[in-house]
């Protein structure tokens, strides 16, 4: 068993770049071979990787994983972009979203003593189901943009309904994020001993939202401010990368949402400095290495015996979830009146879920108290983010090839389609 | 230099004039005259991406499309990548990033994808300079300006390094 840092770091890298290849030529998305990868070097098969590394000493590899996540995330937010969205996108992200995470929070709280084995009288609606419900129904929102640009380019597909697609997607992103904000503060809340009201909460959980969105807007200025007098571009990387651990940290200790500040901060540049390409051109150049590192010790944290208990709840989220999806787009589709195969197919579309959300869970351990608990969602979650990428994948063939938008079927002209 | 080059950095190293040994200063006006103008397009702003995407189809020689107001003067670039990348579907591999994914979708016109920080030299500047500004953002030709920010030429990398390294 290693217990080396630099020599886990070296060996995960390698592995989880072949176990990316190795999902490239089954066709199947890079995420799922870097969680493989990860997998089977983690304790519970080859116990390459030790306990200590996966959940403490390497954490940090996930927070700055995230924080780039999320500043990237912060940087599609261009206000220009947004206003030119079409308003049945704009309808549909907001109903997709909010069915998705009321429909799978409330479902699997109520539904968890069945699913999993957390049924004793040590785990109450409220002090574990509940908790655990409203984080899955948070991290359910995000829809893998990786799995579904692949058959997007797969199939030559363009045209209303893979722009819509595209566009709700994106906007997945940012919004899982604030919603993982506000199910982690209403956490806080249900798991601390004393009482309090419903306002109180929301408050509370608003003041979080808007003060870390502050704290980005602040850290977004000091960035560009800073980044008047850096010449070089590794020097730009490096008082990037500097700002984001600063705006994490410090959310952090504020007990704020770093995720939010760091969104925010991204957004700030996006939107504000005439030169943002490099801002984020420089950062995307360590992406790749990080997040195979990311996705692999995600997958060192899937424990065998724990994935097969919690395999009921990862069927539940996957079929819950989908059908949440379905809802909540068809819901924004009646109400926007858009297109008839928006209405029927976006729904199934949107099946893949993220795997970055996996380092939402991750970070959501202080949330969850005991180790059990934790272990059972992490597994569930890995589990289902797995197999929406896997069958999620026919889905978004199937749709698009129904929506009419692949090479060899009828499809509209692309200024007919883009937003104005 | 235009307002645009002047936030470019490395002002203080000009590495390439360095490894050359460049002892003379030359200008971008005997660039121009010495060597030729790499072909590009000019279009505008309000064009849609479709129509600039078949135009560039059609001249297939080109390496660069400058964005132009309608009197003609410079204001953005837009690269064949991110043109070919906003023309969705038409590439073959996905290369799409999250951060501009939402761009990409919802954009109709050039001037919602093209490159505003434009990287530009007028005929005074310095060639070694320039060069330098090039590699070090990556760009392979740069637009030469009049004073009313009128395209005048375009130069490529190789030709300027080519120019410095055979004076």
């Amino acid at each position: 068993m290693i217990t080396h840092c630099m020599l886990a770091v070296g060996i995960l890298l390698i592995w989880s770049y072949f176990g990316g290849r190795a999902a490239n030529a089954l066709k199947l998305p890079r995420v799922c071979g870097y969680l493989l990868a990860g997998m089977l070097l983690g304790p519970s098969f080859a116990n390459v990787l030790s306990c200590q590394l996966i959940d403490e000493d390497l954490l940090i590899v996930t927070e700055i994983a995230l924080a780039i996540i999320s500043y990237s995330i912060g940087g599609s937010l261009s206000l220009q972009a947004l206003k030119r969205l079409k308003r049945h996108i704009l309808w549909i992200t907001c109903t997709q979203t909010i069915a998705t995470f009321l429909l799978t929070t409330s479902i699997l709280a109520f539904a968890m003593p069945f699913l999993t084995n957390l049924n004793g009288t040590e785990h109450g609606l409220f002090d574990t189901h509940f908790p655990l419900a409203l984080i899955i129904g948070a991290i359910s929102i995000a829809t893998a943009s990786g799995a579904i640009l692949a058959v997007i380019a797969e199939l030559k597909a363009s045209g209303p309904f893979t722009t819509t697609l595209l566009a709700v997607v994106a906007l997945s992103y940012g919004l899982t994020i604030i919603f993982f904000t506000l199910a982690g503060t209403i956490n806080q809340f249900l798991l601390s001993s004393g009482t309090t009201s419903c306002f109180t909460m929301l408050g509370s959980s608003l003041a979080e939202i808007g003060i870390s969105l502050a704290l980005g807007l602040v850290s977004g200025f000091a960035l560009m401010l800073m980044c008047r007098i850096v010449r070089r571009r590794e020097a730009l990387l490096m008082v990037i990368l500097g700002a984001l651990l600063c705006t994490g940290g410090l959310a952090k200790i504020l007990d704020l949402s770093p995720l939010l500040a760091n969104m925010a901060l991204g957004a700030t540049i996006a939107n504000l400095e005439t030169r943002h390409r490099e801002y984020f051109l420089v950062l995307e150049q360590i992406e790749e290495p990080l997040f195979g590192l990311f996705f692999g010790l995600a997958g060192a944290h899937i424990d065998i015996a724990i994935f097969k208990s919690a395999g009921l709840l990862t069927m539940a989220i996957v079929v819950v979830r989908m059908c949440a999806k379905q809802l909540g787009t068809w819901g924004g589709a009646l109400i926007s009146q858009a297109p008839k195969t928006i209405e029927k197919y976006l729904g199934v579309a949107l099946s893949p879920q993220a795997g970055w959300t996996v380092g939402l869970v991750i970070l959501a351990r202080e949330a969850t108290i005991l180790p059990d608990v934790f272990n059972i969602l992490l597994n569930a979650v890995v589990g289902s983010v797995i197999i929406s990428q896997l069958i999620g994948l026919p889905l978004v063939k199937y749709a698009l090839i129904k929506a009419g938008e692949t090479v060899g079927q009828k499809r509209p002209g692309r200024s007919a389609t883009g937003p104005t | 230099m235009t307002a645009g080059a002047q936030q470019t950095p490395l002002e203080h190293k000009e590495w390439i004039g360095f490894y050359l040994k460049v002892k003379k200063a030359m200008r971008i006006k005997e660039a121009i005259e010495r060597i030729e103008s790499t072909p590009y397009l000019t279009v505008s702003g309000k064009s849609t991406l479709e129509e600039v995407a078949q135009l560039a189809a059609e001249n297939r020689h080109i390496r660069g499309i400058y964005v132009v107001d309608e009197q003609g003067r410079l204001e953005g670039y837009l690269s064949l990548g991110v043109l070919i990348r906003s023309v969705i579907a038409s590439s073959d591999k996905p290369y799409f990033h999250i951060r501009s994914l939402l761009t990409l979708t919802t954009s109709e016109k050039i001037e919602d994808v093209m490159e505003k920080h434009v990287l530009s030299a007028t005929r005074e500047d310095d060639v070694a300079k320039i060069l330098d500004k090039m590699v070090y953002r990556n760009i392979k030709q740069v637009p030469v300006i009049d004073e009313d920010r009128r395209i005048v030429a375009s130069l490529g990398i190789l030709d300027l390094w080519g120019l410095l390294a055979s004076a």
